[in-house]
């Protein structure tokens, strides 16, 4: 039988169906699996729209939500580095450093910095747009933190009060020690985070780590380490995100699957892709635990391939 | 408005039953057309054609159910516009998966000798789908009378996505060997 024959029979099937009997068609109207049905046939399933939606788009829904939050932590620490954040240590210390960053975001805003120019998407926007309104800001609040810093009268618990979504809770320079106002998630995370910090650094980079903690809408905290890096000898930074996501994976059919989506499996982290990323995250598994590792920044291929592949939990 | 307020406007030939029709029904026959015809202005123009043909048919008709009697008339309507459109040729939408999947069903020739009616056909298509479960039953009308996508019963009836399509399939042979065992020729 030709192509042609069946599709000719399927159309006479077609309309043979126009003849059904209308008791098979009340009852398929009248049945819709146990929801409701509005009288006209049609099924009315609570919530429904938002189901569907959720299921088309929760992905994008996921992401788009993930590079908030990563914008959110980012532009956080920027403005915390720049003047609250200085308030949290007591020593002099905190003065110079608050005026040196404040004098940092002032060159970052006039295009001399390279770190805010490599970040991508939205979050980078975001950025660039926060950037060019630091200097001024971030001059007044270096000022009011000085005399705070004199006299040590700053404690963590105004911090928290006063403090916007993002803060940095602590600063330990690559001590790996951290000193948090929330003790309870911080135990849990420090184990898995730290087991994800790369062995192998670029050479002639200097870093530093910070704990971050987002305050989500939801009202949950996530904490995260970031590990800034620089090259003393040229103009390139880079971050690392490393973030306990807990025993639960978000999206875990899109890791390993796909380049395209900047977020990777442990065994996809190859040197193409470190040449061609500069915001890309890698998941990895530790324990019950899963963790991801994010870079946002730039530097050579082997460089940030090395550093990647040396994370071994 | 009840259906039976809506009949009696047609058969006082009061033209506000048109009015009553497209606010009842308008959505329902849209959707159908829809499904068919994947075009707003296609499936508008054959709603429309479906109240005119509705307002020459009643009176004398007067159906059980209004909603079935529009929905069948705007099926055949939109059909045969696709057709029109189509004249045969490939194209995309919803309608080639529906019937490339019917053509499944056909028996080969050299099983059968004789060719019955379209009525003939539409009394062995009723008496199938008397022998489906009732969920088998509603999930292939609903994608071959209603030309719905295979998510959209998903959704409907709270099933997976592969058991629609398992279930189709299933039918989809069920009613080839019917066809087959009953010497009906397409």
């Amino acid at each position: 039988m030709s192509e042609r024959e069946k599709r000719e029979g399927a159309m006479r099937i077609f309309e043979a169906l126009s003849g059904v009997d209308e008791q098979y068609l009340e009852a398929c109207e009248r049945d819709t699996g146990g929801q409701a049905a509005d009288g006209r046939g049609k099924k009315v399933i609570p919530f429904a729209g938002l189901a569907r939606f959720s299921r088309k788009y929760g992905k994008f829904a996921a992401a788009a939500l993930v590079f908030g939050v990563v914008g959110a932590g980012y532009l956080g620490m920027h403005s915390l580095r720049m003047g609250k954040g200085a308030s949290m240590s007591t020593n002099m210390a905190t003065m110079d450093q608050a005026v040196q960053q404040a004098e940092v975001a002032e060159d970052q805003s006039n295009g001399m910095a390279a770190g805010s120019g490599m970040l991508q998407g939205e979050a980078a926007a975001k950025a660039d747009s926060s950037v060019e309104e630091m200097p001024e800001t971030a001059w007044e609040a270096a000022l009011e933190a000085a005399p705070e810093a004199v006299s040590g009268a700053s404690s963590d618990e105004s911090m928290l009060k006063d403090n916007v979504e993002d803060q940095v809770n602590s600063v330990d320079r690559n001590a790996g020690v951290v000193q948090s106002s929330n003790g309870r998630s911080q135990e849990k995370t420090v184990p898995e985070v730290y087991a994800c910090v790369p062995k192998v650094w670029p050479q002639g980079c200097v870093t530093e780590q910070h704990w971050v903690a987002n305050k989500e809408t939801q009202g949950e905290t996530a904490q995260y380490l970031e590990v800034s890096g620089s090259y003393p000898d040229r103009q390139e930074t880079f971050t690392l995100r490393i973030m306990d996501l807990g025993e639960q994976m978000p999206g875990a059919d899109r890791i390993g699957k796909t380049y395209t989506e900047a977020e990777f499996d442990e065994s996809c982290v190859t040197k193409e892709l470190a040449s061609g990323a500069g915001d890309f995250g890698v998941l990895y598994q530790t324990g019950d635990h899963y963790v991801l590792v994010r870079f946002i920044g730039s530097g050579t291929a082997k460089e940030v391939w090395e550093m990647m592949a040396s994370i071994r939990p | 408005m009840k259906d039976t307020e809506i009949l009696d406007l047609y058969w006082a030939r009061n033209e506000s039953a048109i009015t009553e029709t497209q606010a009842a029904y308008g959505n329902y026959c849209y959707s159908i057309a829809f499904h068919i015809l994947h075009g707003k202005e296609d499936s508008e123009e054959c709603v429309n054609d479906t109240w005119m043909r509705a307002w020459n048919a009643i009176p004398p008709a007067r159906p059980a159910r209004l909603s079935l009697f529009l929905g069948t008339i705007t099926r055949n309507l939109s059909f045969d516009r696709w057709k029109q459109k189509n004249a045969m040729k490939r194209g995309n939408g919803e309608m080639e998966a529906t019937l490339d999947e019917l053509a499944e069903c056909i028996p080969d020739k050299s099983n059968t000798e004789e060719i019955v009616a379209q009525k003939e056909l539409e009394r062995q298509i009723n008496l199938f789908l008397g022998t489906l479960k009732e969920k088998e039953r509603d999930i292939f009308l609903r994608r071959y009378w209603y030309a719905e996508e295979y998510s959209e019963i998903a959704d409907r009836y709270g099933l997976n996505l592969n058991t629609v399509k398992t279930t189709l399939f299933r039918v989809r042979g069920k009613l080839k060997a019917y066809l087959e065992q009953e010497g009906v020729v397409l």
